[in-house]
């Protein structure tokens, strides 16, 4: 698990070091530099992956992030014009860092380190190990069939940035993967496959719908059938993903990802709350606290109130631990650094206090209301 | 600590008010409320009963109104206020003096509630904070409430005196008491001097180390960190005081604090009185230069906070 995140000279931020929980919320206004962290942990993710890390390099586009050239991700009042971004981790009860600098030369999309992590010394963190997630905002919208992907979901058990191979991780691991019993829905208890429980969890969503993936013959493609519980115990006709809500298609993925994470796995969530009603937003924030309780790290970015407040009561409800949970707000100034602030939870779901412009909107609409 | 309201329960209406009387009262308790929150807006609103019971008329309350589905949005605000309940909370909170020695008591010759024990009103005279009222009697739409204070002196015997309790009951009766309510809520020292004099009175749950003193000291009358230095320090001395080390690894925190980061960790190193050199990670931040009050929270012996750096960021000139 990641103790912290720096980044120096990083597009909105000048120097900070963020530390990281079992679940970390990043929220603030657009703008105020949440996107930039995941974009940072997707520069490292998709560096490895295509080899680029190991040889002291950053690659700045890729599969999970296109941050463009070295002129973009350089924040502007940099002192030197040198990138770097740092990783902490407690391994053996000693805390260690790996850091990465690079010069950003303005042209270059891939940055050559200057200073890096010696050669053996890397570990296999968790953001490069098998079952790392990175669910990107825009995600996949309903279609009619979905792609396969054997290198993702059978090497990486990898869902894709826009969850475009959810619907053949089911396929493949649907039935295979029994669940953790901890992030089981309340509602199915004993059905513990990945497809049972993504079904169960579907119902916050949208009572009385079961999803299906079916694959296309003499085809790469899988479909994934959309049927609701009519009269009695019996389905009623099945529906093109086209035809239902994109709700079930953008949550979906991020269901999945939860649902299927093994413990000491990372999983980065932007925006899991985009098209859910507010209950399913709440519920949503729940099915991450739980993820995270399970000993995954979720690293989630959220407008929502509601996800908040999901990930509240399951404090609250001694689901999730207080101290595992970092909420950091982000804001920033014209003309200056992004910044944050941290306030803490109690044991009743509580925040030690409210920065000016967190999650405060709805009151602040109410108090105009009452003029 | 915020401003304190008090809710008094006394002026709950008697039986025969219309219903229509009765949400106006509910309105014009918010109203009140609201006008509070101009002076702050972290106020705290004390009850010794869950709000959504207090008694507005014959089988109202706040909560079988909403659940009528009137005064929707009301009710939504007053959810969204720092309730405390019961009274006991405060007392406890406040490192206030044993409640069993002293008790108040609305005057025998008041037209309304006479003799009644008034424990909300109490509190906002003994705390120097606000009694709110619904204005469902003259007495209760008075801003100054006269009370009667029992209370025990060293050889046991009661003593009675009389005081005044602020009171409001509409927006307006704010304005009566806004002056007051500001000089209360600002630090009850003139300069950084009379700050490090009384810091044991002042702030008993923080300890300070020798290089402070000339920090603090330095900060003259009139210099607007002043105000800054006494909301961090008494907040922090406050979230000491309520840590429940049991259940929290940390105190919480009525502002951001944060760790500092590694590669300024050998900036905030600093010799204890003993000459021992500690690490002053944790950190607020002092508006309006950008300053930092560094510290470190223990919990043995005793539970305290060590202040270590009051001032400028270090290691930025």
């Amino acid at each position: 698990m990641l103790d912290y995140i720096g980044l120096e000279n990083f597009k909105a931020f000048d120097d900070i070091e963020l530390s990281l929980g079992n679940l970390t919320l990043l929220s603030g206004l657009n703008g105020s530099g949440k996107s930039t962290v995941l974009q940072a942990i997707g520069v490292l993710r998709q560096s490895f992956d295509g080899s680029f890390l190991l040889n002291g390099d950053l690659a700045l586009n890729g599969e999970l992030v296109d941050i463009g050239t070295g002129r973009d991700v350089l924040y502007q009042g940099f002192d030197a014009p040198e990138i770097a971004i740092s990783l902490g981790q407690t391994r053996q009860g000693q805390s260690v860092s790996y850091r990465w600098q690079a010069a950003a030369d303005p042209d270059a999309d891939v940055l050559t380190c200057s200073a890096k992590p010696a050669t053996g010394e890397l570990p296999l963190l968790d953001l490069f190990d098998q079952g790392f997630q990175f669910l990107r905002a825009d995600r996949i919208t309903p279609s009619v069939t979905s792609p396969k992907s054997q290198n993702a979901v059978r090497q990486h058990r990898f869902l894709g940035p826009k969850g475009e191979y959810t619907a053949h991780f089911l396929l493949e691991f649907g039935e295979q993967i029994t669940t953790a019993e901890i992030v089981r829905s309340p509602h199915e208890q004993r059905a513990g496959s990945l497809i049972a429980q993504v079904n169960a969890w579907m119902q916050e969503f949208s009572p009385g719908v079961r999803i299906e993936p079916v694959p296309v013959p003499m085809t790469d493609l899988v479909r994934l059938v959309f049927s609701y519980k009519g009269e009695g115990a019996a389905y009623g006709e099945p529906l093109r993903p086209t035809n239902v809500g994109f709700g079930l298609t953008h949550a979906l993925p991020v269901v999945v990802a939860c649902l299927a994470a093994k413990p000491n796995t990372l999983l980065v969530v932007e925006n899991p709350e985009a098209q859910l009603h507010p209950r399913g937003q709440a519920s949503i924030g729940r099915l991450l606290a739980l993820t995270a309780a399970n000993n995954v790290q979720v690293i989630i970015e959220s407008h929502s109130d509601h996800v908040l407040n999901g990930i509240r009561l399951a404090v609250k409800e001694g689901l999730l631990a207080p101290r595992q949970a970092k909420l950091h707000f982000f804001t920033r100034n014209p003309g200056e650094a992004s910044s944050y602030e941290t306030p803490a939870l109690s044991s009743e779901g509580r925040l030690s206090y409210w920065p000016a412009g967190f999650f405060d909107q709805w009151e602040k609409s109410l108090d105009r209301l009452l003029d | 600590m915020p401003l304190q309201l008090f809710l008094n329960d006394l002026s709950a209406p008697a039986a025969g008010v219309s219903r229509v009387q009765s949400i106006a009262y509910l309105k014009g308790l918010i109203e009140t409320i609201r006008a509070a929150r101009g002076i702050d807006d972290r106020l705290i609103l004390n009850c010794d009963q869950p709000l959504n019971e207090l008694a507005l008329g014959p089988g109202l309350t706040i909560a079988t109104i909403r659940n009528d589905g009137e005064c929707v949005e009301e009710s939504q605000y007053l959810k969204t206020l720092n309730n405390r309940a019961p009274l006991s909370r405060v007392l406890a909170e406040a490192d206030a003096p044993d409640p069993e020695g002293f008790e108040y008591r609305i005057p025998a010759a008041a037209p309304v509630s006479a003799g009644s024990p008034a424990r909300a009103l109490g509190l906002a005279h003994l705390l120097n904070g606000l009694g709110v009222s619904l204005a469902s009697d003259a007495l209760w739409q008075s801003s100054q409430l006269a009370l009667d204070l029992l209370e025990l002196d060293a050889n046991g015997d009661i003593v009675e005196t009389s005081v005044f309790a602020r009171n409001a009951s509409a927006a307006a009766d704010m304005a009566t008491h806004e002056a007051s309510l500001r000089d209360d809520l600002r630090p009850p020292i003139h300069n950084g001097s009379d700050l490090w004099a009384y810091r044991a009175e002042l702030l008993p749950n923080l300890e300070f180390i020798p290089r402070t003193r000339a920090q603090v000291e330095g900060i003259l009358a009139g210099n607007p960190l002043l105000d800054q230095v006494w909301i961090k320090l008494s907040g922090l001395d406050q979230a000491i005081a309520t840590w429940r080390v049991a259940q929290t690894a940390h105190p919480m925190f009525p502002f951001n604090v944060r760790p500092e980061s590694r590669r300024r960790m050998h900036l905030v190193r600093f010799n204890d009185a003993d000459g021992v050199e500690r690490t002053f990670s944790d950190h607020t931040d002092l508006a309006p230069i950008e300053g930092r009050v560094h510290f470190i929270v223990e919990s043995e012996p005793h539970r305290h906070a060590l202040v270590g750096h009051v001032g400028r960021k270090l290691g930025i000139g």
